[in-house]
């Protein structure tokens, strides 16, 4: 039960649960834990929806495709890796040339800066070509708004009209959109690998792994993520992802996918290295002890590959220090 | 905000609400927010909960119900009111782009 | 067997093996310390609790002396759910408060089963007093003063309201800070402390020993009858006036912890017990005075008759009205009041450093 909690686990749990019909399974101390999970998921759900009412509302008027990213993609879209899942940040892709407008609009409806420093502001705009993250003046509600899925200063470089171009858009609010499934998969595994974001690293294993499944039964969808990985330019993240999927929660991949995807395994760093590195930083942490390797492991992960320091040592730098100040 | 004679307006629904006296809260589930109205503007969301209304229609409609005269003074009330009714999002705007 | 029927040792092993098993009304939770002043007080403050077998718990928790560079200048300390600090380290001399604050934690951050309200809660003969206010509202003080004149305790900091809605008892220990503990000592000579400890956000701490019957009914849920809005200031002599029942609603649901999360389950609840209370703003600044409006049999006699709401609607009297007049007559231009969502719902908040007041 806390190890669910710990990594925000329980109310998908408790949906399954309930889904599957075996509450009346469950002891009866657990049950109002279950109970106060759904409430927590459905206050979750609640909120999303109407975020995406605001943002509509906010960007009435502008002609921009929205497509929705993460978890806000997955809940829109009505997946099975949404159920039970808590909403975090609002994500969606404009194109780059929009931003301006979007901006403007949006703070017209009451989202402000979030940044507590001028500096991290200036810094994102600048050298990541973000716009900064933004947060609902009454609300408190997050929102990011993204040109592309990697930061500009990342080696690997996403051709981000591609991804517009495939973006499908959603049934029941069509002024939204959401990546294609094969764009979703490979967003999920390079925005899991590239970005640092360990802390749910379980949680986003379990995406991947849902995603996978969910799209994994259409027909040639093995072969479409092969031949998309490598017109986007996202091999590296993707051989890792599936590898970790299968490896963690025994995704089913196709031999011929990973037969496929062998060669892309770069010389460094080795298989076993990285291995160790994922596995101890995916792991929640056990009850009783603080894992100081688990620390070091995630944070390696998030500088890897080392490449990354080649063009752009000093603001990199920077950006991580940044980032590991407590907020 | 000045509207259009000709546009219309309507609670969102499902709203619940409960009235003690002249005040009444207003839950929305969509926002998840609550709200508290006083005597008159709980009467405009009511009226708006029946049936879809434009501007002169409301005015009209509370007037009668609240026994009040239905003049400019109201008229510019009722306006704003909606307009804070809609940006709460208790209430949509129909013939609106 | 109670705690106080453990031996000293017995008491020790049980809390440094983490196998201390207690309930607290609706509640398990299993304790696990090492700290030898956290043994002691734990013993004093929680005699009358019933010890469980080490089992199924809602909570393990922990209290314990952080290690590292930093703690050899100034003893930290932190406070663990599942494994999960629930505070910033802190001093270690404040431990005994942040178990308690963090006791309440784990249940206001989890039990989304019922509807929580920032207040304390009071029984006798079966109709609940509770008394909603902040910290330094002074709700604590008059709750630990009227449990020392015979009313029961259910909570002293989080009124647990059912789906059915009754109302659910922690009976744990009351917090009292600085200047209160002086107050309720003058009030009560007799009344069992446990140790304070300083060095908090809020000055000295100390907290009240739970009445053993208020521990042993905790499992008898109340039916609310009053809701107080307290606010304590200096000198001035105790009053009261009736704050409208929608009103209250909304300064309720501002002092809830899981009013929003609740959604619509949440307003329905909170209607229903609005609707089935009296509510009324309290001030007072001498702690007798206010007890004394609660004693005896015949509270709601002592709190007048009940308005009566039609009075308003027939005040009118027919010949048309301007809207101003209208307005004024629905009880004064109230102003749309917007309940920002609670921003604690998201689990993605790091943990503060002590709790945070309303």
């Amino acid at each position: 039960m806390s190890l669910a909690r710990v990594t925000h686990l329980l109310p998908r749990l408790s949906l399954q649960v309930t889904n599957l019909g075996l509450l009346d399974h469950i002891p009866e101390e657990v049950r109002p834990h279950l109970q106060a999970a759904r409430v927590l998921a459905e206050a979750h759900d609640r909120e999303l929806l109407w975020e995406v009412n605001r943002l509509e509302r906010a960007l009435r008027g502008i002609e921009t495709p929205i497509v929705l990213l993460k978890g806000a993609a997955y809940a829109m879209a009505g997946f099975r890796t949404a159920e039970g899942r808590l909403y975090g940040d609002l994500d969606f892709l404009v194109p780059k040339e929009k931003l301006g407008l979007v901006e403007e609009a949006l703070k017209k409806h009451g989202w402000v800066v979030r940044e507590e420093s001028e500096f991290k502001e200036q810094y994102t705009r600048r050298w990541l070509h973000e716009l900064p993250a933004l947060v609902h003046n009454q609300r408190h509600t997050h929102l990011d708004v993204h040109h592309n899925i990697l930061p500009h200063t990342d080696h690997l470089r996403v051709d981000a009209g591609k991804l517009l171009e495939s973006a499908v858009p959603l049934r029941d609010h069509p002024r939204f959109s959401v990546l294609a499934p094969t764009d979703m998969v490979l967003h999920c595994a390079a925005h899991m690998f590239r970005s640092g974001d360990f802390v749910s690293g379980l949680r986003n294993l379990v995406d991947l792994d849902d995603l996978l499944g969910q799209f994994g039964r259409e027909g040639s969808f093995w072969s479409d993520l092969v031949g998309r990985a490598g017109a986007l330019g996202l091999r590296l993240p993707c051989y890792w992802g599936l590898r970790y999927t299968e490896r963690f929660l025994e995704t089913p991949i196709p031999q011929d996918t990973k037969k496929a995807i062998r060669s892309w395994k770069p010389f460094w760093p080795p298989r076993f290295a990285m291995d160790w590195l994922v596995e101890r930083a995916l792991l929640p942490r056990h009850i009783d002890r603080t894992d100081r390797t688990r620390d070091i492991a995630m944070l390696l992960l998030a500088r890897y590959p080392l490449s990354l320091f080649r063009r752009t040592i000093v603001p990199k730098l920077e950006w991580l220090i940044m980032r590991s100040e407590p907020k | 905000m000045s509207l259009a004679p000709e546009i219309k307006a309507k609670a969102r629904t499902p709203l619940l609400s409960r009235r003690w006296g002249d005040e009444t809260v207003v839950y929305n589930p969509a926002s998840g927010q609550t709200h508290l109205l006083d005597l008159v503007s709980g009467e405009g969301l009511s009226c708006l909960q029946d049936s879809s209304l434009d501007l002169g229609t409301l005015c009209e409609r509370m007037a009668g119900r609240l026994d009040i005269e239905n003049d400019a003074e109201l008229r510019q009330y009722v306006a704003s009111l909606l307009s804070q009714l809609e940006e709460l999002g208790l209430v949509e705007l129909e013939g609106v782009s | 067997m109670n705690v106080s029927d453990l031996s000293p040792k017995e008491l020790s092993d049980r809390l440094t093996s983490g196998s201390l098993f207690f309930p607290t009304g609706p509640f398990t939770f299993s304790l696990r310390t090492d700290l030898p002043e956290i043994i002691d007080a734990f013993g004093l403050l929680y005699g009358d609790f019933p010890v469980l077998e080490p089992g199924y718990a809602d909570f393990h928790t922990s209290l314990e002396r952080l290690r590292g560079v930093k703690s050899w200048f100034s003893p930290q300390g932190t406070f663990l759910s599942g494994g999960v600090p629930q505070f910033y380290p802190f001093p270690l001399q404040t431990a005994l408060p942040h178990l308690e604050w963090g006791l309440n934690r784990c249940v206001f951050r989890n039990a989304h089963n019922y509807l929580m309200i920032h207040a304390a809660v009071v029984e006798r003969g079966g109709r609940a007093l509770i008394l909603v206010g902040t910290s330094g509202s002074g709700k604590s003080t008059l709750c630990a003063a009227l449990v020392l004149r015979g009313w029961r305790l259910l909570s002293d900091e989080i009124a647990l309201i059912a789906s059915d809605g009754s109302l659910a008892g922690l009976a744990r220990p009351i917090g009292l800070k600085a200047e209160s503990i002086r107050i309720i000592e003058e009030f009560a000579p007799h009344a069992c402390m446990g140790p304070g400890s300083r060095g908090t956000s809020k000055g000295l701490i100390a907290h009240m020993v739970p009445p053993k019957e208020s521990v042993l009914r905790v499992h008898e849920r109340a039916r609310p009858s009053w809701i107080f809005f307290v606010n304590y200031q200096a000198d001035a002599p105790v009053a009261f006036a009736p704050v409208s029942k929608a009103k209250a609603l909304m300064r309720i649901a501002d002092c809830a912890f899981d009013y929003t999360l609740l959604g619509r389950q949440g307003f329905e609840m909170l209607a229903d017990v609005v609707e089935s209370t009296r509510t009324f703003d309290l001030v007072y600044g001498n702690l007798a005075e206010a007890v004394d409006l609660f004693k005896g049999p015949d509270l709601d006699a002592k709190l007048g008759a009940q308005p009566n709401q039609r009075e308003q609607l027939n005040a009118r009297n027919g010949t048309s009205r301007r809207l101003a007049q209208a307005r004024e007559d629905g009880g004064a231009a109230t102003e749309r009041v917007v309940l920002a969502g609670e921003p604690g719902a998201r689990n993605a908040s790091p943990p503060p450093a002590e709790p945070a007041s309303h």
